[in-house]
């Protein structure tokens, strides 16, 4: 991995630096740099000043007595022309990259000046960022600065050597995981185990909510599929029977049809209209009859007994000639007599009397009689009269009945000519047109009953399908449902493998990564440390470090501070093997607390365990001595010096 | 000495003609039929006076029409009959005996009729030729 | 997401990872986690899901 390098610092009035000052650590030889400067110089404030710009906070207490944080950022002596009120600001920028610049991280900060007293003021952090030839302004400097050195692990790399004793006090094991999982990058596994594990729970939550009711479902569509195929065997049944009786109206239309031959269908025409003919002659013969009869029955009995007729009116007659039928007149006659009360014989009459009853009687049976006697003479003759113009009728209706009846004959015998005549037509003799059409229409009106019929299934089955449609919707509903499930179990299988695997991978990385930062510890640990001793060191799988001296005792618990620095710089060394960041590092007072023996030892070594990685040493006078100068002579790139005068540091090239 | 000149109401025939009367006005297939009974009775004298039917009636008798119901020119038939038979007008006054010879007669001639009708041949037409026949030669004189 | 962003010591075993889904998949939220190293509590269970759905979508295997 290409680490990245920090290319140029520059500060203007930050705390002791006052005005532009620019510190330029590239170099195409060496990696190691080194700042020298007096405590109180402003060393430290350089780290302070890279963590502000990075991180917005200065993490670093300088040796003064006065606490940082009531100190104005901007350098003091440019402060003091300030009025009330007024501000200045002053920047921090830091140039990072690999051969080439390529981020660069910049963040202003203000002054003010108030009352008796500053307040400050920092502003955000930009970036300008390198891409391809061109400068660009990202909109996201602090996801740009994440992927070069994430707050939580820079005290990796930008640390205080002073404070490094105090990683191997008490509760060392958890700084020593901390650090070997952040920097290794092994902690974004244990996180994504975790998270794999939360979004494994809500998932299966999920999964117990899907029940499915898809069977139901298709056994209801099962039904509705066999309903539907009846009444498509119906609708089948129904269009063939429909099919089969148009066939036979087509059938019948072509025998009218073979009936368009002219011959042919005059003599149809003909035949029919002769059994028209013959249909209305015999009703007429009915009608003829029935007067006949008529006739008949009052005629008859006066012709049957016109014997007694005539004798009966001849006795009357003669009884009329001699004077035995009086006429109607002799009745008055009585009465006269009786008006007068005497009677022709000379008996007295008057009413009441029997002469007189009698008379009366005799009125009345002789009126009566006479009076019969008399209608019969004109009644008789007028009955003969009448009866004489019926039988006429009668005749006359009987030679009607007959002529129709020969009328008839003939026509029947036409009929019966026209059939052979159709015969050699070769059409059936017995073809009526009338019954063909009669036949045509009752086929007709099932056709027509049959279609209806066809419109009614037609509909059943729409509704059918319909009904089909919508439960399998609901079905498909619920096969997704049953799906989804399907689903959420493959994606819980599959967080499993993934689960399984990441484990796998911790597993034998974290046990390399041990392995390796144990090795390297103890490999460092013995050349740094001036003791002619060689240690052993394990590190545990709880984290806790052992360092075995020759005698096979474990002095982690009574390392001396120095030891402590030594083992921490050894670990931080060793750190820098497994690292998962490419950021480099930057160490003020690495070897505060050695004393000076072992200085020259670890000044000499400690370059050469941070391969790879460029390494700013932020030094005191006490800790550059000449012998470590030259001790590092060969792997120096830059060296710098930071002059002090007037509490106002400048940075100085010391080449 | 006249005697009750009322007479009876009803005409009264034999139990055994009624169905004849019956089939012959009610079959559709009798020439008479939709005729009355009175007409029927009246038919059947006559032809039963021409040929000489007149018949005793010696079983029970039931009401076949009221008399009243005849026509004046069917009640001279009756008693011209009734005159011709008994060659005396003065039968006339004696109306039971009047309708009594014209129901005897008409027993007969209902008997030849219905056997006439019941037998093969177009009886309608031989009816009705003969009194066409009789009727051409015997009312012809007027 | 850049590999690099990740350890190499790590990028290697997930390498090795035979089944491509899952291979990816890790390489996925370990880029997503690295992203978030400096968040306190990052959300995470929408990028997990998306990526779960994403890789378990397809039918194969």
């Amino acid at each position: 991995m290409t680490r990245l390098e920090f290319k140029t610092i520059r500060l203007k009035n930050y705390r002791q630096y006052a005005g532009e000052q620019e510190i330029d650590l590239t170099s195409r030889t060496g990696r190691l740099n080194i700042i020298q400067g007096q405590n109180g110089a402003g060393k430290s404030n350089l780290l302070n000043a890279i963590t502000l710009c990075f991180y917005g906070e200065e993490r670093r207490q300088d040796d003064s007595d006065e606490d940082l944080e009531s100190l104005p950022y901007v350098t003091r002596s440019v402060l003091e022309e300030l009025d009330d009120g007024d501000s200045l600001s002053g920047y921090i920028e830091v140039e990072l990259g690999t051969d080439n610049p390529e981020y660069i991280f910049r963040r202003t900060f203000s002054t003010y000046r108030v009352d008796s007293g500053f307040t400050n003021q920092i502003g955000d952090l930009t970036l300008r960022r390198r891409v391809g030839s061109e400068w660009k302004e990202p909109d996201n400097p602090n996801t740009h600065l994440n992927q070069v050195l994430p707050a939580t692990v820079s005290d990796y790399f930008l640390f205080d050597g002073e404070d490094l004793d105090a990683f191997f006090e008490e509760g060392y094991t958890d700084r020593v995981r901390d650090a070997i999982l952040d920097v290794s990058h092994i902690e974004l596994l244990n996180t994504s185990i975790d998270h794999l594990e939360k979004v494994q729970t809500d998932i299966e939550r999920k999964a117990s909510n899907l029940e499915g009711e898809a069977g139901e479902l298709r056994d209801q569509i099962d039904e509705l599929e066999d309903e539907l195929e009846e009444k498509e065997s119906e609708l089948s049944t129904t269009k063939s029977d429909i099919e089969s009786t148009e066939t036979e109206i087509e059938r019948i239309d072509r025998k009218l049809q073979d009936i368009s031959d002219e011959v042919v269908r005059d003599l149809y025409t003909e035949r029919e209209e002769l059994e028209e003919d013959i249909k209305e002659k015999e009703s007429k013969i009915e009608d003829l009859q029935k007067d006949t009869v008529e006739l008949m029955v009052e005629a008859g009995p006066v012709v049957y007994s016109s014997e007694a007729l005539d004798y009966t009116l001849e006795l009357f007659n003669d009884l009329s000639d001699k004077g035995q039928i009086p006429p109607k007149i002799q009745e008055w006659f009585i009465d006269e007599l009786v008006e007068r009360g005497e009677c022709i014989c000379g008996t007295e009459l008057s009413e009441g009397d029997e002469h007189v009853k009698h008379l009366r009687e005799l009125q009345t049976d002789v009126s009566e009689v006479m009076e019969e006697n008399l209608e019969g003479k004109s009644e008789i003759p007028s009955m003969k009269k009448v009866a004489s113009g019926q039988v006429d009728q009668i005749q006359d209706r009987r030679q009607q009945i007959a002529s129709l009846s020969d009328e008839i004959d003939s026509g029947k015998e036409r009929i019966e000519e026209i059939k052979n005549r159709l015969k050699s037509y070769d059409i059936p003799d017995d073809v009526d047109i009338e019954a063909l059409e009669d036949n045509r229409e009752q086929l007709e009106s099932q056709v027509n009953t049959l279609r209806e019929q066809k419109g009614r299934i037609e509909k059943e089955i729409e509704d059918i399908e319909s009904k089909i449609d919508s439960t399998r919707t609901d079905l498909h509903r619920e096969l997704e449902k049953e799906d989804r499930h399907q689903q959420i179990l493959k994606q819980l299988d599959f967080i499993s493998d993934a689960d399984a695997q990441i484990r796998d991978i911790k597993q034998s990385i974290l046990a390399d990564i041990r392995e390796s930062t144990e090795e390297n510890l103890e490999q460092y640990f013995n050349e740094l440390i001036w003791k002619d001793e060689e240690y052993d060191i394990t590190l545990y799988d709880d984290y806790s470090i052992a360092v075995f001296d020759p005698h096979g005792d474990n002095k982690i618990g009574s390392l001396s501070a120095g030891e402590k620095q030594v083992l921490a710089l050894s670990f931080m060394a060793a750190l820098t093997q497994i690292s998962g960041f490419n950021a480099p590092i930057l160490i003020d007072t690495p070897l505060g607390r050695i004393s000076s023996e072992p200085k020259r030892r670890i000044a000499k070594n400690l370059p050469k365990y941070v391969e790879d990685t460029q390494i700013t040493f932020l030094m005191t006078d006490e800790e550059y001595t000449d012998e470590v100068q030259a001790m590092m002579q060969s792997s120096l790139a830059n060296e710098y010096l930071l002059e002090f005068d007037n509490n106002v540091t400048r940075v100085v090239s010391h080449a | 000495m006249p005697e009750e000149s009322s007479g009876p109401r009803d005409i009264r025939i034999a139990d055994e003609q009624h169905h004849m009367y019956q089939e012959l006005t009610e079959d559709e297939a009798s020439p008479f039929y939709e005729t009355t009974k009175t007409d029927m009775f009246v038919f059947a004298m006559g032809y039963g006076f021409d040929q000489g039917l007149r018949t005793e009636i010696t079983d029970s008798r039931r009401a076949l029409f009221q008399i009243r119901d005849l026509s004046s020119a069917q009640d001279w038939n009756v008693r011209a009959i009734a005159v011709y038979e008994k060659e005396d007008h003065r039968v006339l006054q004696d109306k039971s005996e009047v309708y009594q010879i014209a129901v005897e007669y008409a027993h007969g001639g209902m008997d030849q009729l219905y056997k006439r009708y019941t037998s093969p041949g177009d009886f309608f037409s031989e009816i009705s030729s003969e009194i066409i026949q009789y009727g051409t030669q015997r009312l012809a004189d007027d | 997401m850049k590999q690099s962003d990740v350890n190499r010591l790590i990028t290697d075993e997930v390498d090795q990872i035979e089944d491509s889904d899952v291979k990816q998949f890790i390489r996925d939220i370990l880029a997503f986690e690295r992203s978030k190293i400096d968040q306190n509590q990052p959300h995470f269970k929408n990028e997990y899901e998306d990526l779960i759905k994403k890789y378990t979508a397809e039918d194969d295997d």
